[in-house]
């Protein structure tokens, strides 16, 4: 996995949540899995092609999407509908402007439209895909991402 | 908003838009937003999750200005701004999305659009923009 790509998502992830959320965000230790880690409640998929092909995996407690939500919304209460439509945003904001980074260094990848998934239990296909994991320490709760990247030049 | 930007706001007759995101929250954000820069009495809304649902609302309603999405399932924005200019070669489009690298502005601009704004959207800019685009 190239690490200026990494680099360009940990960075810019961590630069649109606080920029979105409008408060500070850091940014927890970095680990190397051999496949993605999904594990809560709120899921957010992105497909990527292109020069390199991988997923990027958001996730986050459901507490932590409502809080979110309340953030961006300016409501106390919102809808599971509502819930799952900002943090689709959110990840889709901060995988296109990685991606945009990216494709600016004279590289070529597609992201596909956000996919959320509330209490769906996920089951990944088998094969190992190395997966780098770091988490986000946010005003509204923790939040891991997953990126599994494969070169394809 | 200045004195001055006011001024400009009341020179704007009112006006129908068309927002197309397939995010519930972006179109009623946006749509928020733009109320709260130009003012609820200036500005008619109407929405589209979609780009086949976007084409179809613009042949039969002629909105006066488009935000358009570019990540979206089915036909994505670009595509949909090149079909809507096919209709209509003066339409008004700005477009409204993450995904901001040059070969996509530059496709985008192709297509038929008028303007870009990077999402997060930043409340001064989205404001010159549809200044400029609906004063001209």
């Amino acid at each position: 996995m190239r690490l200026e790509l990494v680099k360009a998502f940990i960075n810019i992830t961590k630069e649109i949540f606080t920029e979105v959320l409008n408060s500070e965000v850091a940014t927890g230790p970095l680990t190397l899995e051999s496949q993605p880690r999904v594990d809560s409640k709120v899921v957010t998929l992105v497909d990527l092609s292109g020069d390199v092909a991988g997923k990027i995996i958001l996730q986050m407690d459901f507490s932590t999407a409502t809080s979110m939500t309340s953030r961006m919304t300016g409501l106390s209460n919102s809808s599971r509908t509502m819930i799952a439509s900002c943090i689709a945003e959110l990840t889709g904001m901060t995988v296109g402007r990685a991606i945009s980074w990216i494709n600016d260094q004279s590289w070529n990848i597609h992201m596909t439209p956000p996919i959320v998934t509330i209490e769906t239990k996920w089951k990944l296909a088998p094969q190992e895909v190395e997966t780098l994991v770091f988490s986000l320490k946010t005003a509204c709760g923790e939040v891991m991402l997953n990126v599994s990247l494969v070169d394809k030049l | 908003m200045s004195l001055k930007e006011e001024d400009i706001v009341k020179t704007i007759n009112p006006f129908t838009c068309l927002i197309v995101d397939d995010s519930e929250f972006a179109r009623i954000h946006l749509m928020e937003l733009m109320i709260d820069i130009i003012g609820s009495e200036k500005v008619q809304f109407q929405m589209a999750s979609g780009g086949q649902e976007a084409i179809e609302l613009y042949q039969r309603i002629r909105p006066s200005l488009v935000m358009m999405d570019i990540v979206m399932p089915g036909i994505d924005g670009v595509e949909t701004v090149d079909r809507i200019c096919q209709i209509d070669p003066d339409a008004k489009i700005i477009m409204v999305s993450s995904l901001s690298y040059r070969e996509k502005v530059r496709q985008a601009i192709l297509a038929g659009a008028k303007h870009f704004v990077v999402k997060p959207i930043k409340a001064n800019l989205l404001y010159r923009v549809i200044i400029d685009i609906l004063t001209k």
